[in-house]
């Protein structure tokens, strides 16, 4: 049950690739994909990109973990967090 | 820069007196993804779940849809879903195909990884089939059996379960069941080790038998002999008007979501992960660890490595010492 995190690709280095997102830089396995390009949005979790997103998409998660983040400091009205959803995954 | 937050992990303490693992101490830290989930619709409940857990995305959205649907009334009897099923696979590929052999001081499986990943996706089960019983998977297997551990495999391994089945054991899911899972009093295993419930568990090690019961499951779909309880597997039932809970049977192990809802809002959202059962402060990582000779701790930290390879937290993990 682990939270993914999405990241942009900024550089290939073989089956890895560093990406960046959410304030962080890391080195993911990319091998679960295929192929990955500079600018790819990827979901990343356990060092490993999973799968690719579109910039829609990373904009919903991003919100969507801003929320937990705010819950976790302990605010308790969330609506903006959690618009309707565009579209099913 | 965006609000940012610890997505998880798992703490392994180890006490070492006399040359042996006197203690060890797992917690289990992750955020509690329930709070932002009360208080939603249902319908964007449903939605918002698979969008936050990047790991086993399809088992988590069926889960909530069919806990969602049960909370409404409508039954799923056990079935084998085709796409938690393909994610089942997928899991295993890598973790026997690019994780294992490291740990047996083998080369990773890259290429036939790839190909096998393309086969899982296609219904492929022929060739995925060949490559099971090829000269490298034979090797790999060699290696299983000569990796020699004091500890058997603990015989506390959850039953196959199905989401009525599960009302008589847990008749209603709770928050520190969430944290803290039991079955009849004690922590189980969970994952395609008690899924496959044939492991010889007087010679086998545990980390043998994980690996083993991974590959089995694989052969079992390579060979057509997938069923129902098998990886993939999926269930509900309603527990009560309004409230509902799903069964899933995911690549780490059993998944338990319930739903209660107030109108068509969630008032409470409930689910009980693999990494729970497994990683449970008195669970099976801890009777695998206690008692180990500590004398070399290097040959120590190895084996921590294997056994949390083995059981496969959906978190990052870290060892202490104490």
């Amino acid at each position: 049950m682990c939270l993914g995190i999405p990241m942009q690709v900024v550089e290939v280095d073989g089956v890895f690739a560093w990406c960046e997102g959410r304030g962080r830089r890391e080195r993911l396995n990319t091998l679960w994909l295929g192929e990955t390009s500079p600018g790819d949005c990827v979901y990343a979790v356990l060092g490993q990109a999973r799968e690719k997103l579109t910039v829609q998409r990373v904009a919903e998660i991003n919100l969507a973990l801003d929320g937990l983040a705010a819950a976790l400091q302990g605010e308790t009205n969330l609506d903006a967090y959690f618009p309707d959803l565009t579209m099913p995954r | 820069m965006m609000p940012n937050f610890d997505t998880g992990r798992v703490r392994i303490q180890l006490t070492c007196a006399d040359g042996r693992v006197g203690a060890v101490q797992v917690s289990n830290e992750r955020p509690d993804v329930a709070m932002v989930l009360r208080g939603r619709t249902a319908d964007q409940a449903v939605q918002l779940l698979p969008l936050l857990f990047a790991l086993c995305g399809q088992a988590q959205a069926r889960a909530a849809a069919l806990a969602l649907a049960a909370a409404r009334g409508e039954e799923c009897v056990p079935r084998l879903d085709p796409n938690v099923q393909r994610e089942v696979l997928r899991e295993h590929l890598w973790r026997c195909l690019l994780d294992l052999p490291p740990l047996l001081e083998e080369a990773a499986l890259q290429q036939e990884f790839i190909s096998a990943m393309k086969w899982a996706a296609e219904g492929n089960r022929a060739d995925l089939h060949a490559l099971l019983n090829s000269p490298r998977i034979a090797t790999l297997h060699q290696r299983l059996q000569q990796i020699e551990e004091s500890h058997p495999v603990p015989s506390r391994l959850l039953p196959r379960l199905d989401a009525r089945r599960s009302l008589a054991e847990w008749p209603r899911l709770s928050a520190k069941f969430c944290r803290l899972p039991d079955w009849r009093g004690m922590p189980a295993g969970t994952g395609a080790i008690a899924r496959q419930q044939q492991i010889d568990k007087k010679t086998t090690s545990l980390f043998s038998a994980c690996w083993r019961a991974r590959f089995d499951e694989l052969l079992d779909w390579a060979t057509g002999d997938d069923k129902v309880g098998a990886g993939g597997t999926v269930s509900a039932t309603p527990v009560a008007p309004g409230i509902g809970r799903s069964l899933v049977e995911t690549a780490r192990g059993l998944l338990m979501h319930e739903i209660v809802l107030d109108g068509e809002r969630i008032a409470d959202y409930l689910i009980v992960a693999p990494t729970e059962w497994n990683f449970h402060p008195h669970g099976i990582l801890v009777d695998q660890l206690l008692g180990q000779d500590a004398g070399d701790r290097a040959a120590l930290q190895q084996q921590v490595a294997r056994a949390v390879a083995a059981l496969d937290p959906c978190v990052p993990w870290g060892l202490e010492w104490a």
